[in-house]
């Protein structure tokens, strides 16, 4: 449960003065970016991700004002990467005119494309409670779903995953 | 493999080049106060992330663990109960018996598909976002009266309103952004009222008469879904709330026709399933054991949508009884899934007594005539890119249609299925008898095609379809006008389709016109004259920022554009993804389009058409006392000589002839 307590409010010890929005955001920032990375398109660098949600955020109210600004903030980048993934392809084929097919790949390797074959929910959820060590109900509550949805996304993942990588190992 | 697979999501995690925390930080910053651009993001990429991300802007984060409230009133719902029947397709519906069937029949569905995690039915999303995010659009010639010189939402059919985050009676503008409403008076130029309403996801409100009606969502506040929020509200004079409504589930949509308030609302089972312990067959196994056991104890209660009626001061009027009677559900004779699409019309005299009725399927959009609703599902792919074992298997993607007949006496008419997936409300289009239906599929490259069915009789039957259009495209904008449709797909550059539809049986592709960008959101001005709001571009297929286009499309084997008018480079137009942004005053021939860079600082574009021309005429920024730096227009209201241009900011407004600006005024 590592990430449960980032989320909590600092121990009055800790920080004499209430914490600032940019302290705060500095304190979120590389759980973010990990997120981002992970649930993000991989034709979109992370940060720019984690910008757009912050800035979604800001213009409804200060950080310092969310219950719990790590979840708000990946609900909101996981649901930016969702839309896009789905409804808004032409973002997509924007950034690949942007970037020439050769350098947005090239810093993906075929192991991480793999994880390309689940979507942005599938790999947030797997990525919390694999990577980051969240229970179930933790992670779940992270990305804005039930325990039982997240578990069972997960399973359905990792079936997936796995053929995906046995095949490749199987096929070379 | 566990350890392959979190290997590889720990190398993920780390990839790209972090900026680090400050400069993302000054960045967000900058981009939510001022109009800069956003590095590495191109305007329209950037611009549908923010409209995406503005939709779901007002989420919060639930644990979902709320308490449940086993207890349900499954005795008889009251109101007179609209006739939603809903059928598969190739499939009539079926009426229930009782709810002793009702439940049997789910139970025994459940049954044969639960394993070690549940049902994974689309538990914890929220349709309505997809729907919105995929762009609804609409359109209404005359979207301004020149008589009362008053506008009202912009709407895909006349006589058919539908819910907008502003409206006005002529001499007040109602603003539910963010979940307060603020009144104010025009004339005055101040805001008179401002009044929490305690919502979460505001879509947006009609006007009925006095009554304001405001709708939203709730995410996640029972342990497997959200719920649907009416708020009814008496702005005869200071702002009351006379009664609020909860209905389980998720609000899709809403469509008012004359005093009538149809809500389409979709809902899942909320039964607390048990889960495998470990990933080896022995745990799921007995996991899934257990998960049986649930389904044969659950009662009604565990599978059916409740509602729940509160008056002014809170006070429960009725909890948690049973939305629809058990006499008033459909099921298709092929499984359709476990979620349960309902409509929902309002007595806004009595919430506690609107009618409903319901169907054993989804609904992800719905699109309304005066006298008809229609709801559509695609079957496909969930969003987490793995299959659904709850839904009907399908080897390719395609949608479900239905349609339920409004007015005093409803009545199911039919349902159909066209093949690939439906982007919006705007993909379907009743005329004459037919429904003709956009859609793009994906076998070999996306591809997209207009169908036309034939919507009299017991179901939607195919009567001819034009397809190829676009190949390797998608859509990005479809409008139909009379006999004719028009499509917008794009890759590099933008070929706007025009099909011929007046022999229903034989439709056809009348012209082709490839121009560079593309159109979002078509609106008809004139006959031979359609506005094309959307994205300029390159030959190379490089986009560069906002512009409209006039087409002329008086020949339909011919279209051409007449005329360009470009907003700026990297700019964006809210337009994209919410055509309620678009205004159109048919007196003056003026369309008034939110523009800037992303979605900060977003200015209102004024272009008039004169002749076969777009003449730029002006640009509304805020101005005056008190008045911010920029604001983030998105709406635009005529009101007699005054034009008042919307921002979460606060209102500016302008002299309607000259933009010259009158007052500011400020929302805090």
């Amino acid at each position: 449960m590592r990430g449960v307590t980032i989320d909590e409010p600092r121990p009055a010890e800790h920080h004499r003065a209430p914490e600032t929005e940019a302290e705060l955001f500095a304190r979120l920032y590389p759980s973010l970016r990990r997120f981002a990375a992970v649930a993000g398109p991989s034709d979109l660098e992370p940060d720019d991700l984690v910008q757009e949600a912050v800035a979604q955020a800001l213009r409804l109210r200060p950080l310092t004002e969310l219950d719990q600004p790590l979840a708000y903030l990946r609900r909101t980048m996981l649901n930016l990467a969702r839309n896009r993934r789905r409804g808004l392809a032409r973002s997509r084929r924007t950034l690949a005119r942007v970037e020439p097919d050769h350098e947005r790949h090239s810093e993906y390797s075929s192991d991480l494309a793999d994880l390309e074959r689940v979507g942005p929910v599938a790999r947030a959820v797997l990525f919390l409670v694999e990577v980051e060590g969240w229970t179930f109900a933790a992670a779940a509550a992270q990305v804005g779903m039930t325990e039982q949805a997240a578990r069972a996304t997960a399973s359905r993942a990792r079936r997936r995953l796995r053929c995906e990588i046995e095949d490749e190992e199987g096929g070379g | 493999m566990t350890d392959d697979i979190e290997r590889r999501l720990e190398q993920r995690a780390g990839r790209g080049e972090p900026t680090g925390a400050d400069h993302v930080w000054r960045a967000a910053r900058r981009e939510a106060d001022v109009p800069v651009p956003r590095r590495n993001l191109p305007a329209a990429a950037a611009a549908a992330a923010m409209a995406a991300a503005l939709l779901i802007g007002a989420v919060a984060i639930s644990t979902g663990d709320g308490p449940r409230d086993p207890d349900i009133d499954s005795g008889p719902t009251h109101g007179s109960a609209p006739e939603l029947v809903v059928a598969q397709s190739a499939s009539s519906l079926v009426r229930y018996d009782d709810c002793a069937t009702v439940l049997d029949d789910l139970k025994e569905q459940a049954l044969e598909r639960v394993g070690p995690y549940g049902l994974d039915a689309s538990v914890g999303y929220y349709p309505g976002y997809y729907v919105q995010a995929t762009a609804e659009r609409r359109f209404d010639v005359d979207s301004v009266s020149a008589q009362a010189k008053q506008s009202e939402t912009n709407t895909q059919e006349a006589g058919v309103d539908e819910p907008d985050v502003v409206e006005t009676d002529g001499e007040h503008l109602f603003d539910v952004r963010g979940g307060t409403l603020r009144v104010t008076d025009i004339g005055a130029a101040r805001v008179t009222a401002t009044v929490p309403l305690h919502l979460v996801d505001v879509m947006g409100a009609v006007l009925i008469g006095d009554r304001l009606v405001v709708f939203a969502n709730e995410p996640l506040s029972s342990p497997r879904q959200g719920e649907a929020k009416v708020v009814v509200i008496d702005v005869s004079g200071r702002p009351t709330v006379t009664e609020r409504l909860a209905v389980d589930g998720t609000l899709v949509d809403v469509r008012a026709v004359d005093d009538q308030v149809h809500l389409v609302t979709v809902s899942a089972p909320t039964i607390e399933f048990t889960y495998a312990a470990g990933y080896d067959d022995a745990a799921e196994e007995s996991a899934t054991a257990a998960n049986k056991e649930r389904i044969r104890a659950s009662t009604l209660a565990d599978w059916l949508p409740t509602r729940t009626v509160t008056d002014g001061d809170g006070d429960v009027v009725s909890l948690r009884t049973q939305l629809t009677d058990c006499a008033d559900i459909r099921h298709p004779k092929e499984f359709a899934g476990f979620d349960q699409t309902t409509l929902v019309t309002l007595d806004l005299d009595d919430l506690s007594a609107s009618g409903s009725s319901s169907v054993q399927a989804s609904s992800l959009l719905v699109y309304g005539t005066t006298d008809s609703v229609y709801t559509a599902t695609t079957q496909y792919e969930d969003f987490a890119g793995i299959e659904d074992t709850t839904r009907p298997a399908s080897s390719e993607p395609h949608t479900d249609i239905h349609r339920f007949v409004l007015g005093d006496d409803p009545a199911y008419a039919g349902s159909g299925r066209v093949a690939g997936f439906v982007g919006d409300q705007f993909g379907l289009s009743e005329h004459d008898g037919y429904l003709r239906v956009a859609s793009t599929t994906w076998e070999a490259g996306a591809e997209s095609r207009v169908t036309v069915l034939r919507v009299d009789g017991g179901e939607l039957v195919e009567t001819g379809v034009v397809d190829g259009l676009g190949l390797n495209e998608d859509i990005q904008g479809v409008r139909f006008v009379g006999d004719l449709g028009y499509v917008v797909t794009f890759r590099r550059t933008d070929p706007l389709y025009v099909v011929d539809l007046r022999d229903p049986d034989a439709p056809r592709l009348a012209g082709k016109l490839q121009v560079p960008g593309y159109s979002e959101y078509l609106h008809p001005i004139a006959d031979g004259l359609v506005l094309g709001v959307g994205v300029d571009g390159t030959d190379s297929g490089r986009l560069t920022g906002a512009a409209m286009s006039l087409f002329d499309v008086h020949d339909p084997a011919a279209p051409t554009r007449v005329d360009l008018e470009a907003f700026g480079r990297d700019t964006a137009s809210k337009m994209a993804d919410d055509h309620h942004a678009f205004t159109w005053d048919g007196d003056t021939r003026t369309a008034y389009v939110p523009v800037g860079l992303f979605a900060a600082g977003h200015r209102i574009e004024v272009v008039r058409v004169e002749d076969d021309s777009l003449t730029l005429i002006g640009t509304v920024w805020p101005s005056g006392e008190g008045a911010p730096g920029k604001a983030a227009f998105d709406r635009t209201v005529i009101v007699g000589d005054r034009l008042l241009s919307v921002s979460p900011e606060g209102i500016q407004v302008s002299d309607l002839d000259t933009l010259e600006p009158i007052a500011w005024v400020p929302y805090s």
